[in-house]
């Protein structure tokens, strides 16, 4: 029962160990940021390393459960560790122009994103209702403070309003957690599957009415419509250099609880969650479309995109079980996508600025062509275009929920991402079809933003070219 | 025992703390609700574990932890509300305008 | 196994653009006449694919089979037949010579050349796959160059062109991808695993209904491509706007790849849902011919002219597919041959002007022919071939499709030779305005006739028109088991009855007469 293996919780470790020894190293010694990348850095390595480690040993094998049933060490909860810390490291590379400009507290940052890290990772972990709930605020508490990191006024109402509702979702989550428990006497996922999978419950209603408020908490932390009002006004005002490691951490975290949550648990009330599954779904992309078509500023843009993003992958878990690699498959590239891209808007508008003005990116194929080619392409991946991963992860949403039974929602999503191409070619315009002002100079990009668009773009033309290593990896990706 | 009467009231403070949230506009106070609508759950989950007559008490841990995490989402809360009122002197959620649509 | 000649096709016009976009940027003058050079390996390697075609065989020949995620039921699987034969070939003659004639562009030359050719792999590759996936993907990210060939190097509206033309058929392509998915999970239902391969799906059974709806989805896209009247409002803002090597390839190319998706899948996919909507496609196809036509009668812009008169004459191939007849169908096929050539000849001679006067209107010019007389000549001969004079290859093609369609559907043939009266009535009244008469305008009379770089860029095409037109039957040859095997199908598979002469009523009547 109580069975310890501390490679379950050895990316956790890595990563904490290297937060609190930044803190304590900064404390003592004041050193220069180039010590915090390391530390960063190593602390990172150790933990994608043991993730690994934890993949190659995990993986395939059934409910490898540890801690007194609170962690699982299974295929998705090291796919996952791999996703979030490869993430992690290129979010921060991408970032790093505002640690510096951060100054003495750039070590606070660093330090926060790698407990954020720690607590996205533990979201795909738990096996324990108890242990997620710890390890969403973990990741939340930390989201909340990166977001207005710079204290400024952009910042600080992005952090007030992520707060607030963020909160109120974990309210809505936790009360979601009770009603389950109440329903099947347990907090154990693995405990839940075989009582619900054993009884028949006479009177569900506790039970569903815990299920929906689990759907509306963790629909909150994805940005799903209608729970997706924090979204943009976080996106936009969270300095930029941050923004895609917050959009990204998010997606991945709440994906990962959710999906975990949905299919092993209430792998037997489907029929009854996966058509509320559906109709959030359709509303995440009907909304997020529209509303993205309106915006001026594109990370606000961005924002609503992810809205619809998140309704694509949502439309996957309709097909439960057999949906799990779908998710994974678009959230892991979706998440490359928008650290690439938030990278170019850190570049473009500075790593400490909130707003991000489309009007900014006129003639930027001029005047830097790699951010340029690096942003549309993300912009076309986005859009779901062959040939990158966008179109790989929208066409394994689409079969999943096809399987599924909702060919429906399948067309109104695919009639929205026509839609969607719409804002997304709009900035491809900007960039290479509106002349800038006058003679516009150079744009200088430093390196850690000209690395992360790199490799961000390189993965999503191969991936989107030959998924297959990641599909087959996918296969071994699933929950106990 | 009968469950009935801690799932009401557990539901009651759940809902008054959503309408505190939904209709206060001063940041402290809809802080105030999310901690009303936390101890409702604190209520349900304590009920629930003497209700299901679980030995390991996770009802009564799990409330446990979750008075602990909402004392830390309290202090990260608090220090935001401190910085925006240091900002803009004022604590009014329908203030916060920077950003809208 | 063979050498994979189908996929070296794909791939050469590929790393020709990534090696153009890695061209040093200080030397822009080096990007067009790399471009140049890498189009002929293409059209080398078309060349023999033409030469090692065997003739008189139906199925796909040079087949490539690779699994590309089988628990998804996609393989990369390409192939040639007939039909996409003569089609590949055209898209990789027209590249050099678009590209040759593109010496105006100036601005992020490098950019220009290597969207040429990532565009010339795309439609490469529509043509060849076999496999629904394959086909979607090439389908869809030949719009992302093209996009960028209107939108960064078009006219004054490029941008309201290039996003209209994303969007339409974007929004065509996003039905036919569900379309696809169901089809798989039909065909997983029935074969036991999913497949997106046609040639496996041909073996799958669909009821009336799922044929119609998905005949539906499939035909939007593809009609939205052609375009079937009234899908086609993007098609002239896109042609005018568009460069002039982006109009010959649109024109010459792109359209074809509708007509081409609806012979090859449609036809063949959902045989009892083409034979219920023969009537309706073919209505919309006729009305296509006489809208355009008559719309191109009143344009007073000379590229609008052209760009309505492929409406019209892709009306004509619409037309000839549908009249499910061996005639109809390989008049079909050998129209988009004779399209691309006439039409792409005729954007050519309208980019030439408009890069001497820098105006297209027709008003603008008038006794043209006696200050350029090679270029008049070249517009008369180009404006016959498309009109459909007898001995250059428009009229082989028109030729076939009326006789095809009068053999089933009488009435919308008549209709439809109207449109050939019309054709002569918009060109030559065009070529009238501009050519002939007394020099009008002080402005023309200085202009200089053909150069010889402009001159080597219309011969080949002008030789491909003549030969086609005295001598069409290597191609029909090629074509033709091709067509007759979709035509098998259809009978094998409906009650539909394939008329011909020596078979049915109308050649009862011809028996008659003869005895």
């Amino acid at each position: 029962m109580s069975n310890i293996d501390f490679l379950a919780l050895g990316p956790e470790i890595a990563v904490t160990a290297a937060a609190v020894l930044l803190l304590m190293i900064e404390v003592a010694r004041k050193p220069s940021a180039r010590v915090w990348g390391w530390i960063a850095g190593i602390g990172i390595a150790a933990a994608l390393g043991l993730s690994i480690a934890g993949w190659v040993l995990g993986r395939g094998t059934d409910a490898n459960l540890y801690f007194s049933d609170m962690l699982a060490l299974d295929g998705f909860s090291a796919f996952g560790g791999i996703v979030v810390f490869t993430l992690t490291g290129i979010g921060l590379i991408a970032g790093w122009g505002l640690v510096t400009s951060l100054r003495r507290r750039g070590a606070e940052f660093v330090a926060l994103v790698l407990i954020a890290a720690a607590g996205m990772h533990l979201m795909a972990a738990s096996a324990n209702l108890i242990m997620l709930f710890i390890a969403l605020e973990v990741a939340s508490i930390s989201f909340y403070v990166l977001a207005g990191i710079t204290r400024n006024r952009a910042a600080d109402e992005a952090a007030l309003k992520y707060f607030l509702l963020g909160a109120f979702a974990s309210a809505v989550f936790l009360y979601g957690i009770a009603l389950v428990f109440a329903a099947t006497g347990t907090l154990s996922m693995a405990g839940q599957e075989s009582f619900l999978g054993e009884t028949i419950l006479l009177r569900p209603g506790v039970l569903l009415a815990g299920i929906a408020l689990l759907i509306v908490g963790l629909g909150f932390k994805v940005s799903a419509a209608p729970f997706h009002v924090w979204a943009p006004d976080v996106y936009q005002g969270a300095p930029s250099g941050v923004t895609g490691f917050l959009a990204a951490g998010a997606k991945v975290g709440g994906f990962a609880a959710l999906a975990r949550v949905l299919t092993v648990p209430l792998d037997a009330y489907l029929d009854d969650w996966a058509p509320a599954v559906a109709v959030v779904a359709v509303a995440s992309v009907v909304v997020g479309t529209l509303l993205a078509i309106a915006q001026d500023d594109i990370k606000r843009m961005l924002a609503y995109s992810s809205v619809a993003h998140a309704g694509f992958i949502l439309l996957a878990l309709t097909a439960g079980d057999a949906g799990v690699e779908a998710v994974w498959f678009y959230v892991s590239t979706y998440a490359l996508q928008v650290v690439g891209a938030f990278a170019v808007v850190a570049a473009v508008s500075g790593p400490d600025t909130g707003a991000s003005p489309l009007d900014s990116y006129a003639g930027l194929g001029k005047r830097s062509p790699m951010m340029a080619a690096g942003l549309g392409l993300m912009m076309i991946a986005m859009g779901g275009i062959p040939m990158t991963t966008g179109f790989v992860g929208k066409l394994g949403v689409f079969r999943a929920a096809i399987d599924a039974g909702y060919l429906w929602a399948v067309v109104t999503a695919l009639v929205a991402t026509v839609a969607g191409l719409f804002f997304y070619l709009r900035v491809i315009v900007r960039m290479y079809m509106d002349a800038p002002g006058g003679d516009a100079p150079a744009l200088e990009v430093g390196r850690g933003p000209a690395w992360a668009v790199g490799i961000t773009s390189a993965a999503t033309i191969v991936l989107g070219i030959a998924p297959w290593p990641l599909l087959n990896m996918l296969r071994d990706a699933l929950p106990f | 025992m009968i469950v009935n009467q801690f799932l009401v009231l557990g539901a009651l403070l759940f809902s008054i703390g959503v309408y505190g949230v939904l209709v206060r506009r001063n940041a402290v106070l809809v802080l105030l609700s999310i901690e009303l609508m936390l101890a409702a759950v604190n209520i349900n989950l304590v009920a629930f574990g003497a209700f299901v007559d679980d030995a390991a008490a996770a009802g009564q841990v799990f409330a446990l932890f979750v008075i602990t995490v909402a004392a830390a989402e309290v202090g990260i809360g608090l220090a935001i509300v401190v910085l925006i009122f240091r900002n803009r002197s004022s604590a009014n959620v329908d203030e916060l305008d920077l950003m809208k649509w | 196994m063979d050498f994979p000649v189908l996929t070296t096709l794909i791939v050469l016009p590929m790393a020709a653009g990534v090696a153009v976009l890695l061209l040093p940027r200080r030397r822009p003058e080096l990007a067009l006449p790399v471009a140049i050079a890498a189009s002929l390996l293409p059209l080398g390697a078309s060349l023999w694919l033409l030469v090692r075609f065997e003739t008189g065989v139906a199925g796909f020949q040079f087949v490539e089979h690779v699994n590309w995620y089988e628990p998804w039921g996609i393989s990369y699987h390409l192939g040639v037949d007939g039909i996409s034969l003569l089609l590949v070939v055209l898209t990789a003659f027209l590249f050099p010579i678009s590209l040759l004639a593109s010496t105006a562009i100036k601005d992020r030359v490098h950019l220009y050349a290597a969207s040429m050719l990532f565009l010339e792999a795309g439609i490469i590759g529509v043509f060849l796959s076999l496999d629904l996936i394959v086909f979607f993907v090439f389908w869809e990210v030949m719009l992302v160059p093209m996009y960028f060939i209107i939108g960064v190097w078009g006219g004054g509206r490029r941008v309201y062109a290039a996003v209209k033309f994303f969007l339409f058929t974007a929004f065509g392509s996003a039905l036919m991808l569900a379309a696809i998915l169901s089809l798989a999970f039909v065909a997983r239902d029935q074969l036991g695993a999913p497949t997106f391969d046609f040639v496996q799906l041909l073996g799958v059974d669909l009821t009336r209904t799922a044929q119609f709806w998905l005949f539906a989805a499939f035909g939007l896209s593809f009609a939205i491509k052609v375009p079937l009247f009234p899908l086609h409002t993007w098609l002239p803002d896109a042609h005018v706007e568009a460069p002039t090597a982006g109009s010959v390839i649109l024109a010459g190319v792109l359209l074809k790849m509708g007509t081409y998706g609806l012979l090859r899948f449609n036809l063949t996919l959902f045989p009892e849902a083409t034979v219920d909507l023969m009537p309706v496609m073919a209505t919309l196809a006729v009305i296509g011919i006489v809208y355009g036509a008559v719309v191109a009668i009143v344009q007073t812009d000379i590229k609008r002219l052209v760009a309505y008169s492929s409406v019209s004459h892709l009306g004509f191939v619409v037309l000839g597919i549908f009249a499910l007849t061996a005639q109809g169908l390989q008049g079909g096929v050998i129209q988009m041959i004779n399209h691309g050539l006439t039409t792409g000849a005729l954007f050519l001679l309208v980019g030439m002007i408009y890069e001497r006067r820098h105006t297209r209107e027709i008003s603008q010019f008038g006794g043209l022919g006696s200050v350029m007389p090679i270029f008049a000549g070249a517009f008369l001969f180009t404006a016959f071939a498309s009109v459909g004079l007898p001995g250059l290859n428009g009229f082989v093609g028109e030729f076939y499709v009326l006789v095809g369609s009068f053999l089933s559907l009488p009435v919308w043939a008549v209709v439809a030779a109207t449109g050939v009266v019309l054709a002569a009535v918009y060109l030559l009244w065009a070529y009238q305005r501009m050519f002939t008469g007394p020099v009008t305008l002080e402005e023309n009379r200085g202009l200089s006739d053909l150069n010889a770089r402009e001159i080597v860029i219309l011969a080949p095409i002008a030789a491909l028109i003549l030969f086609l037109g005295i001598y069409p039957k290597p191609a029909l040859d090629r074509i033709e088991p091709s067509v007759d095997a979709i035509l098998q199908r259809i009978e094998q598979t409906t009650d539909y009855r394939v008329p011909d002469f020596g078979s049915g009523a109308v050649v009862d009547l011809v028996g008659e007469h003869g005895e």
